[in-house]
């Protein structure tokens, strides 16, 4: 398994979605100083800053952006026909995809460093107050930990568009509905929504009044769509790609 | 035990009413390079792919090294390399850092493996060269190399020559040759291509619509192959009838009034040549003739040929 963790940071290498994934990280930052320009006469500082950031981070791009640098990992092994080479070492799909979610993991928690890097970045460009070592080192781990927590609720609908070639594009679609509806959670709803759960697990906004949180519902939530997402990987898969007949498949080029 | 690293027992594939390999029965011996030949669309890719358990058979049964192939797979594909259909290789990533992919998932740690398989198909180690900038040819290569690369002892190849130019086929060929005669290995190779096969293979088996047609070494099949003198003369008739009554051979066949075949090909040419002059009959033409292999591939196909 280590082995298959490892080439797949190695097939990384030179694809632009990561790029796409720091940049879409990079957009979360910048979509929160958006609303600084609000009228509002609220009064920014650094943990506001912080606060908003996780807010965008979690309801609007974070889902979308692990299920599309998931999905898009898993979808290069059908578009380059790499798979028939793996599956004949031998390798399963199976075993093949439990690589590319952990190696996915990872990328979850490094992409919460990124978006906390550049919020702290953002914080000073604009000259907030209040910014301190320890919280700022609180902050970190919260969002590298939010990062991995909410791909774990990402899971199910990962596993579910690896199955078909091409079909993450509308996992994607559907992760951001599923991070979107986590906005409007309240009450217990919070607890129990495995989005808004994540924000839970790291304790966000803690100490502000109306945020109260059941840890205890938080974690099962979470670990719900996590288990969901394990199971879904042992259900017999449909063998389109092994089934299909050959005119089916894009024909390679034949003689001269 | 067999002397067969490969045997397949009524291999069917049948996508719905479509059936794309019937009742497949070839036999691979050690050591050797058998040539599974056959027009495009004929069923080849698909028995390599149901050999290598891409595909799952319909019905029937394939045995690898004398052991079931779908009991045993986990051992038994560590022994084989092979390139099916067209080269996959992650388009990102240089030719050597695409092996170096493969090496580790195979736990190859040396990276002698790797540049002793990209200096046997001729590619530089360490190029800077995307997969996605390669040429056709040099995909091909690459794919060979990554059949190669862990030394197994089997290697099945589909189209192996695709996409190469002249010179890159003869080189191919030479190196293919040189996996079996030098390096032990059994090599199964399909082609579309007759000419490639019968420079190549010890063995042939004729595949089409699915089904195995012949299967024999290639010296069996030229042996089968039909000889004859044709001769072009003024008269044939009278000239069948002289070369009947003074050779005392009725193995003649008339193409027209002018051609005439004749089957014993022991006879000797010259002496029937001047018995026909001396009997006033025009000879223009007498030469030995022999049917080409693609001949006989026309002839148990059913009439369609090949490239």
């Amino acid at each position: 398994m280590a082995a298959i963790i490892k080439t797949e940071f190695m097939k990384l290498k030179r694809y632009f979605i990561v790029w796409i994934g720091v940049s879409l990280m990079f957009l979360t930052v910048l979509l929160t100083l958006f609303t600084t320009l609000a009228d509002d006469g609220m009064v920014w500082n650094c943990q506001f800053l912080f606060e908003q950031v996780v807010k965008n981070f979690v309801t609007l791009i974070f889902p979308m952006c692990i299920t599309l640098i998931s999905g898009y990992m898993i979808s290069r092994e059908y578009t380059d026909d790499t798979l028939k080479n793996i599956e004949i070492i031998p390798i399963s799909f199976r075993k093949l995809l439990a690589g590319k979610l952990i190696a996915s993991a990872i990328l979850s928690f490094f992409l919460g460093i990124v978006c906390f890097a550049f919020t702290v970045l953002a914080d000073f460009i604009m000259g907030y107050d209040g910014f301190a070592f320890i919280p700022a080192l609180t902050g970190l781990v919260q969002m590298a930990f939010l990062g991995f927590f909410l791909y774990l609720t990402m899971l199910p609908i990962i596993v579910l568009t690896s199955r078909q070639k091409g079909s993450f594009l509308a996992g994607v679609i559907v992760a951001f509905v599923y991070g979107l509806i986590g906005m409007f959670a309240d009450g217990i709803l919070q607890s129990v929504y495995p989005v808004s759960a994540a924000l839970g697990l790291i304790n966000y906004r803690a100490g502000a009044a109306g945020v109260r949180w059941n840890r205890g519902l938080c974690f099962i939530s979470v670990l719900a769509m996590c288990v969901t997402g394990v199971a879904l990987m042992f259900v017999n898969q449909k063998q389109e790609k092994k089934d299909s007949p050959k005119a089916q498949r894009p024909a390679p080029k034949k003689g001269w | 035990m067999s002397d067969y690293i490969i045997e397949t027992y009524d291999l069917t594939k049948k996508y719905g009413s479509q059936t794309s390999v019937s009742h497949l029965n070839i036999h691979v011996r050690k050591g050797r390079i058998y040539g599974l030949l056959g027009r495009n669309g004929a069923g080849k890719t698909t028995a390599m792919r149901m050999l290598l358990g891409l595909t799952a058979p319909t019905s029937g049964e394939v045995k690898i090294f004398g052991r079931p192939f779908l009991e045993n797979q986990k051992k038994i594909l560590p022994r084989i390399g092979c390139l099916i259909e067209s080269p996959g290789f992650y388009p990102n990533l240089t030719g050597t850092e695409n092996l170096k992919i493969f090496a580790a998932l195979r736990g190859l740690k040396n990276p002698d493996y790797i540049k002793n398989a990209l200096e046997l198909v001729n590619l530089p180690y360490r190029d800077k060269k995307l997969f996605s900038q390669y040429s056709l040819g040099m995909k091909q290569r690459l794919a060979i190399a990554l059949a190669v690369m862990h030394n197994p002892e089997l290697l099945i190849l589909d189209e192996p020559i695709n996409g190469l130019d002249p010179i890159g086929i003869a080189e191919m060929r030479g190196f293919i040759r040189e996996l079996c005669d030098t390096g032990g290995k059994t090599i199964l190779i399909s082609s579309h291509i007759l000419s490639e096969i019968s420079l190549l293979a010890d063995d042939v088996g004729i595949i089409d619509h699915g089904k195995l047609l012949e299967e024999e070494s290639l010296k069996e099949l030229e042996a089968k192959n039909t000889k004859f003198i044709h001769f072009c003369v003024s008269d044939a008739r009278k000239a069948a009838q002289i070369i009947a009554m003074a050779f005392q051979s009725r193995n003649i066949r008339f193409a027209d009034a002018n051609n005439l075949y004749l089957y014993d090909t022991a006879l000797p040419v010259a002496k029937i040549n001047c018995t026909l002059v001396e009997a006033g009959i025009d000879v223009q033409e007498a030469r030995l003739c022999e049917d080409t292999l693609e001949d006989y591939f026309r002839k148990i196909t059913g009439g369609e040929g090949i490239a």
